[in-house]
């Protein structure tokens, strides 16, 4: 009935209408099993090529590939409505928001159609830097359309916090969440380890467990 | 109904009420049921899978540790269970110092304690030998650091940030040393060495004390019973009102109501949940809640105030190295000729604008090379944050609510603490705050660099109080070892006994406080032989 092409087609489309129902009307294990699907749903090509321009040149194919893999291994392991970290001193609990993945498919499939338009070409043909136009623009976009909602969040956030705010404001978020993916795939990899040591050139490894007196001299370089 | 019967109930399984049980159980004959309003979490062999699931997406450091409708109002940990908020404290262990007691005979302000450092101190080294801290004796100046015992393992070794950063302060003439914490330098006690896996809220190797050790030790040798899920809601009188003859409480997970009656009640809930059962427990011989003759059961509640500057250091240090403080005890004492203004200051490596960011100074985007180059070009300089927790006197106003408007399922109305600092201190923040900010100046001024950020908390940290100790019943709850005035076989143990919370973290002083109750208590059994 389909061929390989719309088999795949119909098979995402689906994954994607299916991530956009709400978890709070779906049973636990519906999803569980739906996470893992939806992050399936990614098409990892064009994200691969989005990790060309939002990543460091620096890293060899294998350490790009690598990092968009943990990437896709980040989004199937998440856990829609977990109970998240509730912090010294308070009493409200928070649950993780819906699977992101959803978003982060429509965002490429997005890509790929403003490629067709702009460019008359696929994203994937494009050059580099037709592509970081592109990705530059639908960020701005997504951002613009998010602006009054964090808005809102910011001026909440500094009645709590204070001026820390302000500095964090710009900051990488600390974990990907409903930005646009290519912001996703930046944070997942900045806030790495990997990248920790990358920017220092230094084998600090803060996300991992250490001899405790390796600490007390300078890091070695990266390549000792 | 069901019923249990023991010498000794106490009620919360936290860090004081394990104390109480391990040293009593060590040295006295007795039965002992400790009762949880929380779940037991005794799960080392899962702690490597709940630190990547909070490293990678944020989740609950440790799944199930708290109870869906104990949700109260104020600055309160959401934590309860088997362990307490000491499961994820940072281990972080000083003691008070010795003005601590005194303010009120050495100073003319607030309330000296009914017991002095020198009383204290046998216990302090007691419960750093109990829960295992490592650190360094201060500098032998002016009395900073006095202890009769050293630690029983060996600091932590300066990382290469706090060499940079003590050498930095050290040209204003500040001396920094190590903060002693509950962390293994060496194989301590059964549990391993620190391998800084960077997470001490949740330690995979089991290298940071938590009470789930020393309850599984107990539990192993039966000498305890523990009851976990199991919510204590009142304590009920005999007929004289003299003593606490029973407990009555509810199994969580099935709803059946259990009694517990013993010789002696100790209440080991914390500074929230122990006044909060105790405002619960009306009855006709006590209507304004148990212990509470004076009326100051959930009163006088303590803390003190952070306040925090994040300097730009004109070294290069490295995010992610190091994993506790450095502290000073230098201002624990008022200057000569100036008002009552103390402090301690701690230093740490921070990563205030040192973070990779999205967008530079002029807004515009930032994504690959230019991100990777942003970061590095931020980052050839450090970041110090330099704290300072100030003493803050509680009023009697200072204290926890029964909201009615809140309740939990079983329909007992929440607390809601409520921090009002006295009139003595409010007198004073402007000038303490001065005070911090003339030595953050002074430290750029001597060893360079440039104050980025000046904040204030906007709370009280490491609260306490509730249920002082005092000589006078008229203006106590209990006596220096914690009996109630008004019960003589119920004790309130550790952090809501405190007069003051001093200018430390308070853990420390709530176990040593512990175990110096069980001293006492213990005197009602007869010796282990």
């Amino acid at each position: 009935m389909f061929g390989d092409g719309s088999r795949r087609y119909f098979l995402r489309s689906l994954l994607v209408w299916l991530g956009s129902i709400s978890s709070a009307l779906l049973p636990r294990w519906i999803v569980s099993v739906r996470g893992a699907s939806v992050a399936d749903s990614v098409n990892g090509d064009i994200l691969q090529d989005v990790a060309r321009v939002v990543l460091p040149t620096e890293l060899d194919d294998a350490a790009r590939m690598a990092a968009v893999e943990s990437f896709l291994r980040w989004l199937r392991g998440y856990r829609a409505g977990a109970v998240l970290d509730h912090g010294y001193g308070f009493t409200k609990i928070h649950r993780s928001p819906d699977n992101p993945a959803a978003g982060y498919q429509k965002d490429l499939t997005l890509l790929e159609s403003r490629a067709e338009t702009e460019f008359g070409a696929s994203f994937i043909s494009l050059g580099t830097q037709q592509k970081r136009v592109l990705i530059e623009k639908e960020i701005e976009n997504h951002h613009a359309a998010r602006k009054d909602l964090s808005n809102n969040r910011s001026h909440l956030a500094s009645q709590q916090q204070g001026p820390l705010l302000s500095a964090s404001a710009s900051a990488v978020p600390k974990r990907p969440g409903d930005s646009h993916v290519a912001v996703a795939l930046v944070t997942h990899y900045f806030r790495s380890s990997e990248a920790n040591d990358l920017c220092y050139r230094r084998q600090i490894g803060a996300r991992t467990c250490r001899d405790l007196f390796s600490a007390t001299k300078e890091p070695l370089l990266l390549d000792e | 109904m069901r019923s249990k019967e023991a010498d000794l109930c106490i009620v919360g399984a936290g860090i004081t009420g394990t104390m109480l049980a391990l040293k009593l159980a060590a040295e006295r004959r007795l039965s002992i049921i400790v009762i949880e309003a929380g779940a037991k979490l005794f799960d080392l062999d899962k702690r490597f899978e709940y630190r990547q699931r909070y490293l990678d997406y944020g989740e609950n450091w440790w799944p199930g540790d708290f109870i869906e409708d104990q949700e109260a109002e104020g600055i309160i940990s959401r934590t309860m269970a088997v362990g307490g908020q000491a499961l994820h404290w940072a281990a972080t262990s000083p003691r008070y110092s010795q003005e601590d007691f005194r303010i009120r005979s050495l100073y003319g302000v607030g309330w000296d304690w009914p017991l002095s450092y020198e009383e204290l101190e046998p216990y302090y080294c007691e419960a750093e030998r109990r829960i295992g801290v490592a650190g360094s004796q201060g500098p032998e100046r002016e009395g900073w650091d006095p202890r009769s015992e050293p630690y029983p393992m060996k600091a932590f070794p300066l990382d290469y940030n706090q060499r940079q950063l003590r050498d930095w302060a050290s040209k204003a003439d500040i001396e920094f040393w190590v903060t002693p914490t509950a962390r293994n330098t060496q194989p301590y006690d059964g549990r391993m060495q620190c391998m800084r896996c960077g997470t001490c809220n949740i330690c995979p190797t089991g290298a940071k004390y938590s009470p789930d050790f020393s309850l599984k030790t107990l539990i192993d040798k039966r000498a305890i019973e523990l009851v976990p899920n199991t919510l204590v809601r009142r304590l009920e009188l005999d007929g004289k009102g003299h003593r606490v003859e029973r407990a009555l409480a509810v199994d969580r997970t099935s709803g059946e109501e259990l009694e517990i009656r013993a010789h002696a009640f100790a209440l080991a809930g914390g500074y929230t949940w122990t006044p909060h059962l105790m405002m619960l427990s009306t009855s006709s011989q006590s209507p304004n809640g148990l212990a509470n003759s004076s009326g100051l059961v959930g009163r006088y509640m303590a803390g003190h105030r952070p306040m925090w500057a994040l300097i730009e250091v004109p070294h290069r240090i490295y995010p992610g190295l190091s994993l506790s403080s450095m502290i000073t005890r230098r201002f624990m004492k008022p200057m000569p000729g100036k008002p009552y203004i103390r402090h301690d200051l701690a230093l740490f490596e921070h990563t205030y604008g040192r973070q990779p960011r999205l967008r530079d100074d002029s807004g515009r985007l930032l994504l690959g090379d230019d991100l990777m180059a942003d970061w590095r070009q931020r980052s050839n300089r450090g970041c110090a944050r330099v704290r300072g927790y100030y003493d803050v006197l509680p009023a009697k106003e200072s204290r926890i609510v029964l909201d009615s408007s809140t309740r939990n399922s079983w329909g007992d109305p929440l607390p809601k603490v409520q921090h009002v600092e006295h009139e003595t201190s409010r007198a004073l923040r402007d000038q303490t705050h001065q005070q911090l900010r003339g030595i953050f100046e002074r430290l750029v001024k001597s060893g360079g660099g440039k104050i980025l950020e000046t904040s204030v908390g906007k709370f009280l940290d490491h609260p306490a109080g509730g249920c002082r100790m005092g000589d006078d019943p008229s203006e106590s709850v209990c006596d220096s070892t914690g009996r109630t005035h008004d019960h003589e076989n119920l004790w309130i143990i550790g952090a809501p006994t405190c007069v003051s919370s001093g200018c430390l973290n308070s853990t420390l002083t709530f176990a040593a406080l512990s175990l110096r109750t069980a001293s006492f208590l213990g005197e009602e059994f007869p010796h282990n032989s």
